[in-house]
């Protein structure tokens, strides 16, 4: 019998982010109970035996005695995680027991954006402001949209693209505008200019069907305009996996130029490779080249990055190993007789992490894809959520993976072949650069 | 040539071998025949030509329900679904075997994954001989305690033909002879992973004692799995256990 569950074990690793809380009386026993089991937890899971690293220890010492007058929820979540921020590691955080309303978390952030290290990890999604009442009723709960993305180009951050019909179309958006703010909270790009803003901007643009997005953007003649927009571009159910704070998926596909192919995706849970590989049947198969799209995708369960290999590429990859401190673990793709074997170019970015940084690898490693945009995020540890027996929530590392030339993804990231940036310019003339470079590629 | 620290390791060798060394051979079958009646006292395993087992773990927050359906001797085919996120099938039909799932596509099972499933699928055959699986059985003399039992420790290394020189090492309690715990290496998709099952809660069901509750324990992390449902010799078609169309 315990045969049969050992696989989904290895099944329940991602990226993804975010907060919460919710006041707790006696609170000085509960942060303690919180602060022992999270070291201890992330010391017992690490890949890497920590429990004499001096380093850590040192953090966790100094750390301590301010974690334990937290007072309140928000105070215990946001010591610890400014404590884990400084072990270097990716995939760690702490959780509260209950997600506490958006607003909450933006106002927060307003407040305390002093340390880069909160703010990376607070900010990402789950976002929005005041929740209208769905009108329609079939989609009500689902995970919504105005119909743009974004990008980072000249440092500025823009509408990448809106989809037609939508809410954005229909207000007027257009590819290029820049982002001033999003339900108030100012993208001040010249700080933390490291941070994948798009990828929180696009976190931020997706809620529950019917909820309402204020922004502010500047149109090509530079004139602020705000706009308050119902999110109605409905991008499908909510991803709710375990202890893992809710995400939402999008796979969106498009014939270009040339009959070049092009589906982006996020994130790499099942129900996306699934769509993906149906849209690459139904409607792309006879295309001359394909691109995928990993921008601003977060990561997911890992055996996707193999099970999207598998659908693009008929022959067994080798995509590395995972380091455990038990055993390392291989990772190869599960090739398909139907897959699609023409040309491939993957798309990625800064806002690019975890399992996909691990497909984009794997695709690189092997040629099989050439890998176009911006170096990936590097923030690429396999991890696993816990509940505390406070009910805080820990997602906390394991594992480490490694390519097959022996280089860890973890705070590298994944080089492009032809690095390749978003331009401004480029964009008001309704041309999304990275790809269209993709595309010229493909269709050579 | 023999440095202290390597005349050291020798003799920890020595005396380690001396405290395993443990029950002669006969004393061994005499132990295993009593072990095989021990969960099974009306004989009902010999019986037992197909059984399904329900069980429900919740990892992380998760629920994930599998169900594993047995055709004795040699097929296997086992649904995992983790609702709302993703469902797979593994099916062995006494040659070969194969993973499928909506978002993996089919995966033929090889090599010394396929072995393993070899391997699981003999050992549990209920009316099994532990003599026909492993061609070394050594119990230690000394008892272990697991939780609150006091256990037989048996390392049981499998036959060649299985291709697998990992040992098994099952703890049987002392008094009621039922498995309390299970070390294992699994040879996974991804290589080999160490596992420990630790057994609890055992109730009869059909006439025997069936374990209802089992712990995982993988890299570190615990599974706690528990039975829904355990049925035998239920009408199972043959087609189930064979390799599904490619889409």
């Amino acid at each position: 019998m315990f045969f049969k569950i050992k696989v989904f074990i290895v099944l329940l690793f991602f990226s993804c982010v975010v907060l919460s809380a919710e006041a707790q009386e006696d609170f000085s026993a509960i942060a303690e109970k919180t602060l022992n089991e999270t070291w201890a937890r992330i010391i017992k899971h690490n890949f890497e035996d920590k429990s004499a690293n001096e380093k850590w220890q040192n953090i966790y010492k100094e750390a301590r005695p301010g974690i334990l007058k937290s007072r309140n929820s928000n105070e215990l979540v946001r010591s610890i995680n400014i404590m884990i921020a400084k072990f270097g590691q990716s995939h760690i955080q702490l959780m509260p027991p209950v997600s506490r309303k958006v607003k909450k978390a933006i106002s927060l952030q307003l407040k305390t954006r002093s340390d880069k290290a909160s703010l990376s990890v607070d900010v990402q999604k789950n976002v929005s402001g005041k929740a209208e009442k769905a009108k329609s009723e079939p989609m009500r709960g689902k995970a919504a949209g105005i119909g743009l993305r974004t990008c980072m180009a000249d440092d500025k951050l823009c509408v990448l693209n809106v989809v037609p019909d939508s809410p954005a179309a229909s207000a007027g958006v257009k590819m290029g505008d820049i982002i001033h703010s999003i339900h108030g909270f100012k993208f001040d790009l010249s700080k933390y200019t490291d941070l994948p803003w798009d990828m929180m901007a696009d976190g931020m643009l997706t809620g529950n069907y019917g909820t309402r997005v204020s922004l502010e953007l500047a149109d090509p003649k530079g004139e602020l305009q705000k706009r308050s927009l119902d999110r109605k571009a409905v991008q499908g159910s909510w991803i709710r996996f375990g202890a893992m704070p809710k995400i939402s998926g999008i796979v969106e596909y498009e014939i270009l130029k040339g009959n070049i192919g092009y589906i982006y995706m996020t994130p790499c849970f099942p129900q996306q490779i699934i769509q993906m590989h149906k849209i690459i049947t139904d409607k792309l198969k006879n295309c001359k080249g394909l691109i995928i799209d990993l921008r601003n995708n977060p990561g997911g369960m890992i055996t996707m990055a193999q099970g999207m290999a598998g659908w693009l590429s008929d022959k067994e990859l080798d995509m590395g190993k995972m380091k455990t401190r038990n055993c390392p673990l291989q990772l190869k793709s599960y090739p398909q007789e139907s897959a699609y074997i023409g040309p491939l170019a993957v798309i990625v970015n800064g806002g690019t992490f975890s399992t996909a940084e691990v497909f984009a690898a794997g695709m690189q490693d092997n040629k099989r894809a050439k890998i176009f945009g911006e170096t990936t995020g590097g923030k690429c540890l396999p991890s696993v959520f816990f509940v505390l027996s406070t009910g805080y929530r820990l997602q906390t590392v394991f594992g480490d993976f490694i390519r097959i030339n022996g280089e860890r993804i973890e705070e590298k990231g994944v080089k492009p072949d032809v690095p390749v940036m978003s331009k401004h310019k480029d964009l008001l003339s309704g041309i999304d650069t990275v790809r269209e470079t993709a595309r010229k590629w493909l269709d050579k | 040539m023999f440095g202290k620290s390597n005349l050291m390791v020798f003799v920890c060798l020595l005396f380690v071998g001396n405290i395993v060394s443990g029950m002669d051979d006969n004393a061994v079958n005499v132990l295993l025949a009593k072990i095989k009646k021990a969960d099974d006292p009306e004989g009902v395993k010999a019986t037992i030509k197909t059984q399904i087992q329900k069980v429900e773990t919740i990892f992380s927050g998760q629920k994930i329900s599998t169900i594993t359906i047995d055709k004795f001797p040699n097929k296997t085919r086992i649904d995992v679904n983790m609702p709302g996120v993703m469902t797979s099938t593994t099916c062995y039909n006494g040659k070969t075997a194969w993973e499928i799932s909506p978002a993996t596509g089919v995966r033929e099972i090889k090599g010394k994954e396929l072995d393993s499933i070899k391997l699981d699928m003999v050992r549990r055959i209920p009316s099994v001989n532990q003599r026909d699986v492993f061609e070394k059985i050594v119990v230690a003399d000394k008892l272990e305690t697991i939780g609150e039992f006091k256990c037989y420790k048996m390392t049981c290394t499998p036959k060649k033909e299985f291709n697998s020189t990992t040992p098994i090492v099952l703890y049987y309690d002392k008094e009621k002879l039922l498995l309390r715990k299970m070390n294992i290496v699994v040879d996974s998709k991804m290589g080999p992973m160490k596992m420990e099952l630790t057994l609890e809660d055992y109730k009869k069901v059909n006439k025997m004692w069936v374990s209802m509750l089992s712990t995982i324990d993988q890299m570190g992390m615990k599974l706690k799995v528990k039975v829904l449902e355990y049925k035998i010799n239920v009408k199972v078609d043959d087609s189930i256990f064979e390799k599904p169309k490619s889409k």
